[in-house]
């Protein structure tokens, strides 16, 4: 049995063209709702990304912040809900960090309305810290409190899953 | 006592069932690695090839416009410096003007009052001179009024002047600030600029040198991948040499059915053949395990490679490990420093235009103010002149008439040198109010190069941006390419599986090998057993195929492995009958 396995002529999708943000189970909170939430946040830091790379940050920048601005809104407010009702301990300091979120974001926002368009890296950058430090560090923590205070044997798997019946909101 | 025959068939049975069972796993596993590595090495070369197409992003054609626009944007810079200091000399011109005007016209009001006394002196004498004085009526009955126009209208000038000097300085203020304050300081940003691409100059030469060093990583990473893909391919010859292992365990148990041995009765040379084929299916093990120990530590030297390189190339670009001082992110700053800067300059400039304007503008009221003066004086030097001649022709009782008549001349030219003054002053600052802000319906020079200088900046920070995304992404692409090598590496249980599997295969044959009575093996047992051992490392399936066929032919055993054709004997050499992939 002769098998080819590679060489030069094998034929690759161009590396280059995969998202550079793009949500995989690395990024999971383990929290659905949360979890597809943030897939947006990765589908709009893609979107000013492929913008620069073309040069062209400035065009979508004023659109993008507004939708980062509403996704604060909706996106913190859920989790702040989810937070309260299941009682997690660090549910203070997460909101202060959703407030200095939300502030920076804002203050984009408005130097971005004042004219200033030179700062889509200074965008970029802050989203990359965003999903860095506040979704791979802070939101997990909820999903880990939650997974361990409030997982029960699911009867059709094996594994222990969250309760969605108490906790899908 | 031999093993049954139900229990020798089912032994033979689950050898090979487990032997064709390894090597279908690991053949699965092994394409996957395979093309897991192919992968790996087109990412490598994609990453090598867009370094260096980033390079040529920010130091080539663009890096050389870059500096071109940067070199312009220093020379507007000055351009405008040079600009506003002239027009902070005019505007000083006209402020000194201005005085002169105020000066010219602040002895005004005495004029007039002089005017009011001889215009008093004039009735006193005109009723003095009963009807022959009638003829003088218009002299005080004009002049009086006129003279209070001339009062108004200077009076106007004089505010107008107060008002356009309190313009014209604050004009000069905002000139002088625009200097000082914001043109020096953009001066000093656009050197930073000028600075940090400098010192990117630097770094790129230095990337010309180490982008040179990289593509050669690149190509070592390669290469090291190529070896890694033939090490996966050792894997062909051990599953040939287990396949083969099978096709003699089938063999024989197809021997042993067409004997039709009896109950623990074995073929001929079963116990050469299982012999045989336990010592290949340990040699494969051993090559086995030594090809993945150098696969496990080609890719951990891959994986350890490719996480230095993808830090290399963010050191590279200036991306340090505080991203928040990253050479890209500085460089934003300063273009919004030096836009913010312009924005300023570009307001400062419109506030020293707007003054120039509306100077004109008062300029052009006062203009018309001493105009009106110029003609009032005209009118009184007349009245003056036509009463001198009355007073001479009615002779001695005229005097008084004449020596008024004349005083209200001598002070008419004297106001008027002072209006002439003034109106040769307001021409001037006219001149020098239009010289500010250009001809009306042109976009000034400085105007032209702030829009130039925004338009170089934007230029810029757009092809900053462009690189800033692209070392992201090389950068990520590098460190996800040494965490799914590193993944791979961990994810290795081929090794050990085959080991088990061998082993396990082997021990069966093994067993039943000794179980087996084979007197035809006993005799020769001993002297081939070197033999065997030193075929079995010299190993190629042509030579397996030479052997089984003389044991299962009962050929003697004592060939050398160099008397069978197609026995390769340098060390490490595996034939010419290897298929690889």
């Amino acid at each position: 049995m002769r098998r080819t396995m590679g060489g030069d002529g094998v034929e690759m999708a161009n590396v280059l063209t995969r998202p550079m943000f793009e949500w995989s189970t690395d990024y999971a909170v383990g929290i659905r709702q949360v979890d597809e939430e943030h897939r947006q946040l990765f589908v709009l830091a893609e979107r000013l990304h492929r913008a620069m790379l073309e040069g062209n940050g400035k065009a979508v920048l004023l659109n993008l912040l507004a939708s980062v601005v509403d996704y604060t809104c909706y996106h913190f407010a859920h989790e702040e809900q989810l937070m309260e009702r299941i009682g997690y301990p660090g549910y203070g300091q997460h909101q202060q960090e959703h407030r200095g979120l939300r502030s920076r974001v804002r203050e984009m926002q408005d130097r971005a309305a004042s004219g200033e368009m030179t700062m889509t890296m200074d965008v970029a950058q802050f989203l990359m810290e965003w999903i860095k430090h506040h979704i791979i560090a802070s939101d997990r923590r909820i999903g880990n409190y939650m997974t361990t205070r409030y997982t029960r044997p699911d009867p059709s798997h094996s594994t222990m899953t969250p309760d969605r019946r108490r906790f899908s909101s | 006592m031999g093993p049954s025959g139900m229990e020798w068939q089912g032994v033979i049975d689950q050898v090979i069932a487990d032997l064709e069972n390894l090597n279908r796993s690991t053949e699965r596993d092994f394409l996957a690695v395979g093309e897991k590595l192919m992968e790996f090495r087109s990412t490598a070369r994609q990453i090598a090839s867009d370094m260096a197409a980033l390079i040529e992003l920010i130091s080539g054609e663009h890096g050389r416009n870059a500096s071109t626009a940067l070199t312009k944007m220093l020379e507007h810079s000055r351009g405008m410096d040079a600009g506003i200091e002239q027009s902070g000399k005019t505007l000083a011109q006209v402020h000194d003007h201005a005085g002169r005007i105020r000066l010219a016209f602040g002895g005004l009001r005495n004029t007039v009052a002089v005017f009011r006394t001889l215009c008093t002196l004039t009735r006193i004498e005109t009723s003095r001179l009963g009807s022959s004085g009638e003829y003088f009526g218009d002299l005080a009955a004009e002049v009086g009024p006129l003279s209070e126009s001339i009062q108004a209208s200077g009076e106007g000038v004089l505010e107008a002047s107060s008002r356009l000097d309190r313009c014209v300085q604050s004009a000069i203020r905002s000139a002088s600030d625009l200097r000082v304050r914001q043109l020096k300081e953009l001066g000093a940003l656009i050197a930073g600029v000028v600075d940090s691409l400098a010192a990117f100059e630097g770094r790129r030469r230095q990337a010309a040198e180490t982008s040179a060093r990289e593509a050669a990583q690149y190509e070592e990473l390669c290469n090291a991948i190529d070896g890694v893909v033939r090490s996966v391919q050792f894997h062909d010859i051990t599953r040939q040499q287990v396949e083969h292992v099978v096709q003699a365990l089938e063999q024989l148990r197809s021997a042993r059915e067409s004997a039709e041995c009896g109950e623990g009765s074995m073929p001929a040379g079963a116990r050469a053949i299982l012999a045989l084929q336990s010592s290949q299916l340990g040699g494969a093990a051993e090559v086995f395990a030594a090809s993945m120990e150098r696969m496990e530590r080609d890719l951990e030297s891959i994986g350890e490679r490719v996480q230095e390189m993808a830090k290399a190339s963010r050191a590279l670009m200036g991306i340090s490990t505080e991203d928040e001082n990253s050479f890209f992110l500085q460089m934003e700053g300063q273009f919004t420093a030096i836009l913010k800067m312009l924005g300023s300059c570009a307001a400062a400039q419109r506030e020293v235009e707007s003054t120039a304007a509306s100077l004109e503008e008062t300029i052009s009221g006062m203009q018309e103010s001493v105009g009106e003066i110029r003609s009032i004086e005209i009118r009184i030097q007349r009245i003056a002149t036509n009463a001198t001649i009355r007073a001479t022709h009615i002779g001695t009782a005229g005097n008084a008439l004449n020596v008024i008549a004349e005083a209200m001349k001598r002070l008419d030219r004297d106001s008027n040198a002072n209006t002439e003054d003034a109106a040769e002053r307001l021409a001037e600052m006219r001149g020098a109010a239009q010289s500010v802000y250009g001809r009306p319906g042109e976009d000034s020079v400085p105007n032209e190069a702030i829009g130039e200088m925004r338009r170089a900046v934007l230029g810029l920070h757009r092809s900053s941006e462009c690189s800033y995304s692209r070392v992201n992404q090389i950068s990520a692409l590098g460190a996800r390419l040494a965490a799914e090598i590193d993944a791979v590496r961990d994810g290795f249980s081929a090794g050990l599986l085959f080991a088990k599997a061998a082993d396990r295969a082997r021990s069966q044959l093994e067993r039943l090998g000794s179980q087996a009575g084979d007197e035809l093996m006993e005799g020769v047992e001993g002297a081939c057993k070197e033999q065997l051992e030193s075929l079995t490392k010299r190993y190629t399936m042509q030579t397996e195929r030479d052997v089984h066929e003389a044991l299962t032919g009962g050929a003697a055993m004592a060939a050398t492995p160099s008397e069978i054709p197609g026995v390769a004997l340098a060390e490490g050499d595996l034939g010419d009958n290897v298929e690889l992939f």
